[in-house]
């Protein structure tokens, strides 16, 4: 059977965000459940997986991380801020970082 | 003295250099660490090479609320609050390694770091002492620092609706007046 030409880029890129993931947690383990999203118990899952489990975790031909939280509509005033100022990448940052994993409240938020 | 105590002091001393070299002003360090006010200057002296700059801190909320300035204090404090909240982090261990991935957001875009290190514990103490709060965007729903007790809906962040004199000041109209000038000399 002909497989999908990008499932090879997908396995790779599972990869190497298992890598980069595992890496980030060793360094500093805040920092790094900041930048992934994930929480305390994900990171210790994660930073315990071996070679193998990696390896196994890897492949398949869906992709292993997801969006920053953002919604479609987040994302479109990014992307399509009428009024930008050159400041897009600060915007995305900003936006993800607003997003609370624990919970999320509308309007005064603290 | 105890052993204990020792190691707490090494701590103190850590945290103290750690905050002068992102460049605290004396007033944080006599606020966050036990150390002695003649110990604390002769440790600025000796991480920056200089005596500590005199003066009272700035002490009005409005600066954060000013375009820029509430653009970058936003992204700092929303990491602030995730670093502590999220992911269970002590507050000066929160507030170091938010400060420093704020400023590794700004070296991305080769922007200026607004937002100084003192400014950002300023910004921690007003939240700390409910003066500021942060509100959604009705738009791009990011949380943005705002006056305490401001009203919150139809509020549009400074990044989604822009004020209309934004990035027009007379330091920006030079920088981009400027680049044209080696130009011209050159044709001259």
């Amino acid at each position: 059977m002909q497989t999908n030409p990008h499932v090879d880029e997908i396995r790779e890129l599972n990869l190497a965000y298992l890598l980069l993931a595992q890496r980030l947690l060793g360094a500093d383990r805040a920092e790094a459940m900041f930048r992934l999203k994930i929480d305390e118990e994900m990171a210790e899952l994660l930073a315990s997986l071996d070679a193998r489990q990696l390896a196994r975790l890897a492949n398949t031909n869906q992709l292993l991380c997801h969006f920053g939280g953002e919604s479609v509509d987040q994302l479109r005033q990014v992307a399509d801020n009428p009024r930008d100022q050159g400041l897009g990448h600060f915007h995305a940052s900003l936006l993800m970082a607003s997003r609370s994993m624990l919970s999320e409240g509308g309007g005064h938020v603290g | 003295m105890s052993a204990k105590s020792l190691l707490d002091e090494l701590e103190q001393v850590q945290l103290a250099i750690e905050l002068i070299e992102l460049g605290a002003r004396l007033q944080v360090l006599e606020t966050e660490t036990d150390l002695s006010r003649a110990r604390l200057i002769r440790l600025f002296k000796e991480v920056r090479g200089m005596s500590p700059p005199k003066g009272m801190l700035p002490f009005s909320t409005d600066w954060f609320i000013t375009w820029m300035p509430n653009i970058h204090s936003s992204l700092f404090y929303n990491i602030y609050r995730r670093l502590g909240e999220d992911h269970g982090c002590a507050r000066m261990e929160a507030f170091i390694k938010a400060y420093r991935l704020y400023l590794e957001q700004v070296a991305i875009d080769d922007a200026e770091a607004v937002l100084g290190l003192t400014r950002a514990w300023t910004l921690v103490r007003f939240f700390e002492s409910d003066q500021l709060q942060l509100s959604e965007c009705g738009r791009c729903h990011g949380h943005f620092v705002a006056h305490a007790h401001s009203p919150t809906h139809d509020y549009v962040c400074g990044i989604c609706q822009p004020p209309s004199r934004a990035g027009k000041t007379r330091k920006r109209r030079a920088e981009a007046a400027a680049p044209s000038a080696p130009r011209a000399a050159r044709h001259a």
